[in-house]
């Protein structure tokens, strides 16, 4: 790169039309066009199966299966979104369980793991190491293979189908346990001196003085938090059997194994107003998403 | 006796007594969850995976006979080929053009590069099931864009989802969709850390494009190659939705993950003790394989 960028600085004092340097001058130019280009054709790659369900969408009910398939509908329709809304359990239903059960999972997930991760990092107490271990070798096994026997356990509790299967589970997350513990141990303990001083209790502390000088955890951790769950699936699907309760993931699921649902375009408004929560979420964090998921590996 | 001796120096350093219900407050609401959801069922499983158990009635023993059947049954075995066939296919398209990805992006003179990094990372927000269900159509062997586009070039209709090879393609291209951003993240948080001023000496000394990709770039970031490989097997170990909704597992049980196996066999047929020792055999592998990621990849995960 600097090398061509070295022959580009050089070459202005030379004017002339002769070709050789006329290439010369055109290469760093050349260079940027090409890597550009390159980058809008994955750009478009992977923008395009999104383009394309929202294309479906938006197409008459019955014209999807159509030869040749089309980008742009003949004829755009808001007709599937409206049959998405007046289904037997209308979309409303489903959409709203999603929205509770994530956001339960966040607002559970963040107070436990940030008050678990700040009683490692800023107190002493017996039995404080082993508690640290025992976080990191539950970080050490993806949840999702325990599957069967977190049914067992969560059926013993009966709690089959109940909506707290959902959210119990992982709200005692060994990630966040450990990312607020890294996190608050950065943070000088004079904060909490100065409260205790002033005659703070030790939750108040912790909640009003400490934790907002942690903010982007907060953040970078709710926002992962959130969209993990809203687009889980293995577990909702085990767990839950009545329809009334399903979320979002396996409502869909549902749609596609039904043998009378023959709307595809129905099933893609249905998808794709899954997916627009999360895409617009993702697009408005988006620093503390990235941030957040190159320090989470759960899948 | 030196236990006496130094038992109230501890003391002392330790905690303050009065903040003991405190720290109760704090910690025994993640402790009793984590109990009871994460590690029983981690002793439960190993506990189940030595007995033969319907879900009803009393385990009956049966020592190792479970895992013994795991290694011997040849569904359970190819289940197995077929993750890692899977992960490994995803494997290979994500990290060349993930690390090309952030490589191309790593360049301050291109324009728009937060916009595309954007752009890149938007499908590993999209709920796996979504995935599935646009793939299904675009795949289409009829009417399916994809075979559609590819006429153009003078391919014929590809059987997209009806041969095992191609199932398991189109499993790959879904996962591959969805990961290659997050992928790439990882190789833009290694890129970043490379010293400025090797690039600069390499300038000196006369080192072209391509020199300075293969004895600075790569090897510099290498661990992230192994890091991200390790990421990307345990997430083929976590294989489900994707083959479940596209394939149901078929053709000829060729995308049949074995998560998609331990449900059927297990709560699909209340074979809870074979289901059990699978899971243990899982987190026991992969655990081996995050310990080795928490070795070589402190560094990467908290740059980010």
């Amino acid at each position: 790169m600097s090398t061509q960028r070295n022959t580009g600085e050089n070459s202005p004092s030379i004017p002339s039309l002769s070709g050789a340097t006329l290439v010369q001058q055109m290469a760093p130019v050349l260079r940027k066009t090409t890597k550009l280009a390159i980058a809008v054709f994955f750009g478009v790659i992977l923008i395009f199966p999104l383009i394309w369900l929202l294309s479906g969408a938006l197409k008459p009910s019955g014209t999807l299966m159509r030869f040749p398939p089309t980008l742009i509908p003949e004829r755009i329709t808001l007709n599937n979104f409206r049959n998405v809304f007046s289904q037997g359990i209308p979309f409303q239903t489903y959409f709203m369980n999603s929205v509770l059960i994530s956001a339960l999972n966040v607002v559970g997930a963040v107070f436990l793991s940030a008050m678990m991760g700040y009683a490692l990092a800023k107190y002493d107490f017996p039995g404080k190491s082993l508690l640290f271990s025992l976080i990191l070798l539950g970080m050490l096994i993806p949840i999702q293979v325990l599957v069967v026997p977190m049914f067992l356990v969560v059926r013993d509790l009966g709690l089959i189908n109940a909506r707290s299967a959902l959210v119990l589970p992982f709200i005692a997350h060994p990630l966040g346990a450990f990312l607020f513990r890294q996190y608050m141990l950065g943070v000088p303990s004079s904060v909490i001196e100065s409260g205790r001083i002033e005659g703070a209790g030790e939750f108040r502390i912790f909640a009003q003085l400490f934790s907002p000088m942690v903010g982007p955890a907060f953040a970078a951790f709710s926002v992962v938090m959130f969209v993990h769950s809203w687009n889980s699936f293995v577990w909702p699907y085990v767990v839950l059997s009545d329809a009334r309760k399903f979320v979002l993931p396996i409502w869909l699921n549902q749609l596609i194994q039904d043998p009378y649902v023959r709307d595809n375009a129905m099933i893609f408004a249905a998808a794709l107003l899954t997916v627009v929560p999360a895409v617009i979420l993702f697009i408005v964090f988006q620093r503390r998403f990235v941030a957040g998921f190159a320090t989470t590996t759960e899948k | 006796m030196g236990n006496v001796l130094r038992l109230p120096l501890r003391r002392k350093r330790v905690y303050y007594p009065y903040h003991r219900s405190a720290i109760l407050q704090f910690v025994l609401p993640f402790l009793v969850l984590y109990v009871v959801f994460r590690l029983w069922p981690v002793v439960y499983a190993i506990a189940l995976s030595f007995h033969e158990w319907q879900g009803l009635g009393d385990w009956n023993f049966v020592g190792f006979r479970n895992y013994v059947r795991f290694f011997t049954d040849t569904y359970a075995v190819s289940t197995v080929v077929n993750t890692l066939i899977m992960g490994g296919g995803e494997l290979l398209i994500t990290i060349p053009f993930g690390f090309a990805l952030a490589y191309l992006l790593a360049d301050r003179k291109l324009p728009a590069r937060g916009l595309f990094r954007t752009l890149y990372f938007i499908p590993r927000v999209v709920a796996l099931p979504v995935g599935a269900i646009v793939f299904t159509l675009m795949l289409h062997h009829d009417v399916g864009v994809v075979n559609y586009i590819l006429s153009f070039f003078g391919i014929g209709n590809i059987p997209w989802l009806r041969t095992p090879g191609f199932a398991r393609l189109s499993v790959i291209m879904v996962r591959s969709w969805i990961g290659l951003g997050f992928v790439m993240i990882y190789f833009t948080a290694g890129l970043e850390g490379i010293p400025e001023d090797l690039y600069e000496s390499a300038d000196i000394d006369g080192a072209n494009g391509l020199q300075k990709l293969f004895y600075i770039t790569i090897p510099m970031i290498r661990r992230v190659f192994v890091f991200v490989g390790i990421i990307g097997t345990v997430g083929a170990f976590q294989l489900f939705p994707v083959p479940f909704m596209m394939t149901q597992g078929g053709p000829s049980r060729a995308t049949t993950p074995i998560m998609m196996y331990m449900l059927t066999r297990g709560i699909g047929h209340n074979q809870y003790g074979f289901a059990s020792a699978m899971a243990v055999l899982l987190v026991l592998f992969l655990g081996i394989l995050a310990l080795v990621q928490f070795r070589i990849g402190g560094r990467e995960r908290t740059i980010g």
